[in-house]
């Protein structure tokens, strides 16, 4: 059996769930729900052998939940931080079973599966209480909501500012 | 004295003093810091600010806070790993529980980390060369560890594979952040030469030359003296040692007579490998392989029974070993054998002659050659016009071509060919034609050798080296009668 592929499983499984939820939630417009779990899955799953399909993957499954959150209207889905966590879960899971399979001949310290497992446990857990925190502000007042998109506006800014930042820093000097 | 000119590794591995596996008989131990790279982000993290970004500007666009909320882990994570950083501040220790090995055997070897502050996980790789080898089948080259401040030591039991000179010295990192966002690359080095002998099988013949030192040996010598064989008998003179009196002889004759027994002296040899032309296929062996592998068998045993012996290796560089006997010099010649490199080259294409200052009078110069270059196979009848004794074995390249017998192509004499493989072609009439001109111009040149004095044996790749040194020793013999 190839190396990573429980964990490449696992991953597409979660990713099932993801893009099925949705799917069965807005019967209108299915198709085009459908469509973005779909490909979701797909490319989610072509990352064990190519992984900067990973990155598709994800999105395509995110833009499934935003077609998702919008074609439902109304309140917060309050699963959403939930969908959060299982999406960073999909995500590592499948980049892990990728490394897994293109590693060399290596002798593995016995820490290092069980190091790695804990630390995708926190990063599900962490997003959930992350994603949970943004969903109790978010939902304290529709009176915010301006000053919401102005946070928002900043946060998106900042982080891409971080972002660039971080990328010439990596480069180093020209 | 040796003198060397290019080759691989040299310098005596140092016994280790501090670090890990450091014990006698050992080499390196040495603490060298590990130099990494510019960390580079993995895939994932431009996706995942991607991500993240994109989610954002998504949710500004439809209105929707739940893409906010999938999108902030996502950013949460690369803030953290370009935090985290994948650079450790590391040392990297390298020792092995021997220096010197013999093909076949197997050596530890020790990797030791110390590691500074924090947790990472740091794949470790020692770069092992082509003649090493882990121990048994798909055993693992290196180490993927979860390295965590303090001291960790990680052994790695090889097999040396191949003879030759290598440096176990250079280990290769990988390290990442936790999240394995971020990775950065990097090396430790600190040279520790190794050296892995041909295996050094007794030879059951060896080749007599024709004259000896006046040194005492192991070799008879044609002159009678004192020693243990038998050689004659004779009548009594002033002087000789009663315990010589053959006293069968000397009643029946009524004469005091003696006994004679072979002078038993020591000999030169001088080893002369042809380091211009190698010819190599993937069955075996090749004709640099095999040549090594027998100069150090005939090293090694002269060496056993006391003679003095030399080596010059005449190719790409010249590098001679002057002649001398005991343990130190055969480790200046397989030291030299194992820098043995052939190395094509236009220089010396005028020079005829060897400088030959090094080179005792009375030597046994034993060529070890595929008589591919002409300047080699000059270099030997200019030896025997001079007046050494010379024998050569000729490693035979015919059998380097598709495996079949008919099948190859013959390289031109004096064509510089790359080492390594010949491309066999296809078995025509044409490839046959082209193998039997070729084996019948060695042949030519056998028969020139023979008139010049000099012994010539054809040492076929299916045959044994001490098959074709016993041939030799037989020519010579006849060769030798044939004279007297």
């Amino acid at each position: 059996m190839r190396r990573g592929a429980g964990l490449a499983f696992a991953s597409l499984v979660l990713a099932g769930a993801l893009a099925a939820r949705p799917a069965a939630a807005t019967p209108e417009q299915a198709g085009l729900v459908i469509g973005l779990g779909a490909a979701g899955m797909a490319l989610t799953g072509l990352a064990w052998l190519w992984p900067p399909a990973l990155g598709f993957g994800v999105a395509a499954l995110i833009a499934e939940y935003g077609a998702f959150a919008l074609l439902r209207g109304g309140h917060l889905d309050p699963w959403a931080p939930v969908e959060a966590g299982v999406l960073v879960a999909t995500a590592e899971l499948m980049a892990w079973a990728g490394e897994r399979r293109v590693s060399v001949q290596l002798k593995a310290d016995p820490a290092l599966g069980p190091f790695r497992a804990a630390l995708l446990l926190v990063s599900f857990l962490g997003s959930v209480v992350f994603g949970g925190l943004i969903f109790l502000t978010t939902g304290l007042g529709s009176s915010l909501a301006a000053a919401w998109e102005i946070v928002g506006g900043l946060a998106i800014l900042a982080m891409a500012a971080l972002a660039a930042g971080a990328m010439r820093r990596l480069a180093g000097p020209a | 004295m040796s003198r060397r000119a290019g080759g691989r590794a040299g310098g005596a591995g140092q016994a280790a003093t501090s670090g890990a596996g450091g014990r006698a008989g050992g080499a390196g131990g040495t603490w060298a810091p590990a130099v990494f790279s510019r960390p580079r982000p993995t895939a994932r993290l431009p996706a995942y600010a991607a991500i993240g970004i994109g989610s954002m500007v998504g949710a500004m666009a439809l209105g929707r806070p739940e893409l906010v909320i999938v999108a902030a882990p996502f950013l949460a994570l690369v803030v953290i790993a370009l935090a985290i950083g994948p650079t450790p501040a590391l040392e990297v220790s390298v020792s092995l529980s021997s220096a010197r090995l013999v093909e076949g055997e197997e050596v530890d070897l020790t990797v030791g980390l110390a590691k500074g502050r924090g947790l990472h996980h740091i794949d470790i790789r020692p770069a092992l060369g082509t003649g090493l080898a882990p121990v048994g089948h798909d055993q693992p080259d290196g180490f993927a560890l979860l390295l965590s401040p303090g001291r960790r030591n990680l052994t790695l039991r090889l097999r040396c594979e191949h003879w030759g000179a290598y440096d176990l010295g250079r280990v290769h990192l990988r390290s990442w952040d936790l999240l394995h966002l971020v990775q950065a690359r990097g090396e430790s080095y600190d040279p520790i030469p190794v050296r892995v002998l041909p295996r050094l099988d007794t030879l059951r013949t060896m080749i007599a030359p024709s004259a000896t030192r006046a040194v005492a040996g192991n070799q008879l010598s044609r002159r009678s003296g004192e020693g243990l064989e038998f050689a004659n008998i004779r009548p009594y003179q002033t002087g000789d040692r009663a315990r010589s009196v053959n006293w069968r002889v000397s009643a029946r004759r009524g004469d005091l007579w003696v006994n004679e027994q072979y002078l038993e002296q020591a000999t030169d040899v001088v080893l002369f490998l042809d380091l211009f032309e190698s010819v190599s296929d993937s069955a075996g062996p090749g004709t640099l392989d095999r040549s090594v592998r027998a100069a150090a068998r005939l090293a090694a045993a002269y060496l056993a029974r006391r003679d003095r012996v030399g080596l010059i290796s005449f190719g790409g560089y010249l590098e001679w070993v002057r002649p001398g006997m005991g343990t130190t010099t055969l480790y200046r010649i397989v030291d030299a054998l194992l820098a043995s490199v052939v190395m094509p080259t236009t220089a010396w294409k005028d020079i005829q002659s060897l400088p030959v200052r090094g080179l005792p009078p009375r030597a046994l110069v034993l060529g070890i050659t595929p008589l591919l270059d002409e300047r080699a196979i000059q270099v030997l009848f200019d030896l025997r016009r001079r007046g050494w004794d010379v024998a050569v074995i000729d490693v035979s390249p015919l059998g380097y071509s598709s495996g079949q017998p008919e099948g190859g192509r013959a390289p031109s004499r004096g064509r510089l060919t790359r080492r390594g493989r010949q491309e066999p072609l296809p078995a025509t009439r044409v490839t046959a034609l082209a193998r039997r001109m070729w084996s019948l111009q060695r042949r030519q040149l056998h028969e020139a050798y023979r008139s010049a004095g000099i012994a010539v044996v054809e040492w076929d790749r299916s045959t044994a080296a001490d098959v074709a040194i016993r041939q030799l020793e037989g020519t010579r013999r006849i060769q030798r009668r044939g004279v007297v």
